[in-house]
């Protein structure tokens, strides 16, 4: 225990919580992964797609599937650099 | 000249991922472009020491499959812009980590990087094999603990035969040894083996030595290497090891005495962990 838990009134900051929310992101995306295990492979192949005409790291295309309000949405996200170099595909 | 470096043990759980990310952050922190690869396939969680866990798609496996190429499946760091991480596969099993395409992706590696730090899995399985195969110099990880220490003798004996270097008889893997989770006060009171008592077993060249930290801990939680934290006694002993393996010999090892502690010392300890 520290100095600061004392006055620590806003416990969101903790890196245990920091833990605890990453933790629930992933456990959640396993989750969805085997309640929907095309998702992967959707996202894989959304990737190659794009990766066709520009080089692009991996993380640049996320895919997130959220549920609100009783309905599933996919959320696709795709970031292509200005400097992106076109790719040398033939 | 780029530099291969396994980090391995043996024995799971010494902080061989941790140690792993500290390292390579230490030297991209030193200006050296590094990439840190996670050969615990099956089991990865190098990503989530480096904090890039919602950033994967592709992993190592797809690089030696051919499915995608390296350049795209290197993860970028966050903070550091010569830091790359490229995971290991979460759903595969080891037999996936065919030696010839691990060959092929670290001599893809060396084109563009002057350290590649390879995460080995616990163990001296096909993962372990795979990881410590091309390296040109090892950092065994050990805990100060006596199964550890054996653990450690045998991986050396396995790094002497089983690397390429001692197939093609080249000069051998340099070897390092780090001391981690180090309780100086428990060694003095005699519950707790020493560094030297360790080195006397392994006689190999001693890199560094770790404190017990809480500043590791929290390094994991928020997904930032302990590097990072530089007024943690960890941060320190890390960066110390980091430029001993520049080659900087001048550095004597730190927090391995006790040291006699009065009540600013360890608030300040607490707040410099928490």
């Amino acid at each position: 225990m520290s100095i600061f838990d004392i006055f620590n009134f806003n416990k969101q900051k903790t890196s245990a919580n920091t833990a605890r929310e990453r933790l629930r992101i992933i456990v959640e995306s396993s989750a969805n992964d085997r309640k929907m295990p095309k998702i992967k492979e959707l996202q894989a192949e959304i990737f190659n797609v794009i990766a066709k005409y520009y080089e692009i790291p991996q993380d640049d295309v996320n895919i997130q599937i959220d549920q609100q309000n009783g309905k599933t949405v996919l959320e696709l996200s795709v970031n292509i650099a200005e400097d992106a170099k076109s790719a040398s595909i033939i | 000249m780029s530099e291969v470096i396994v980090v391995t043990s043996g024995k799971g759980g010494v902080g061989k991922t941790t140690t792993s990310a500290a390292i390579s952050t230490g030297l991209a922190i030193r200006g050296k472009k590094t990439v840190v690869v996670d050969f615990d396939v099956g089991l990865r969680n190098l990503d989530l020491i480096m904090g890039c866990e919602r950033r994967v798609v592709y992993d190592l496996i797809n690089v030696i499959n051919e499915e995608i190429n390296l350049q795209q499946a290197l993860i970028k760091d966050k903070q550091l812009p010569n830091l790359f991480v490229l995971p290991a596969s979460q759903t595969r099993d080891k037999d996936a980590l065919k030696i010839e395409g691990v060959k092929a992706v670290i001599e893809k590696l060396k084109e563009s990087f002057d350290y590649i730090i390879c995460d080995s899995p616990a163990g001296i399985e096909k993962g372990a094999i795979a990881a410590m195969r091309f390296a040109d110099q090892a950092i065994v990880v050990t805990n100060p603990e006596i199964s550890s220490v054996r653990d450690s003798d045998r991986m050396i004996g396995i790094l002497a035969s089983k690397s390429e270097r001692a197939e093609e008889g080249k000069a051998p893997i340099k070897e390092h040894l780090l001391v981690t989770r180090y309780h100086p006060e428990r060694v003095k009171t005699g519950e707790m083996l020493g560094v030297t008592d360790i080195l006397e077993v392994l006689s190999i060249n001693l890199l560094g030595v770790i404190p017990e930290s809480k500043a590791v801990l929290k390094a994991s939680n928020m997904g930032i290497p302990v590097t990072h934290n530089k007024q943690s006694d960890a941060g320190q002993a890390y960066m110390d090891a980091v430029d001993r393996l520049l080659g900087e010999t001048i550095k004597p090892m730190r927090f391995v005495e006790a040291k006699r502690k009065g009540i600013f010392a360890s608030i300040y300890e607490s707040i410099a962990g928490e």
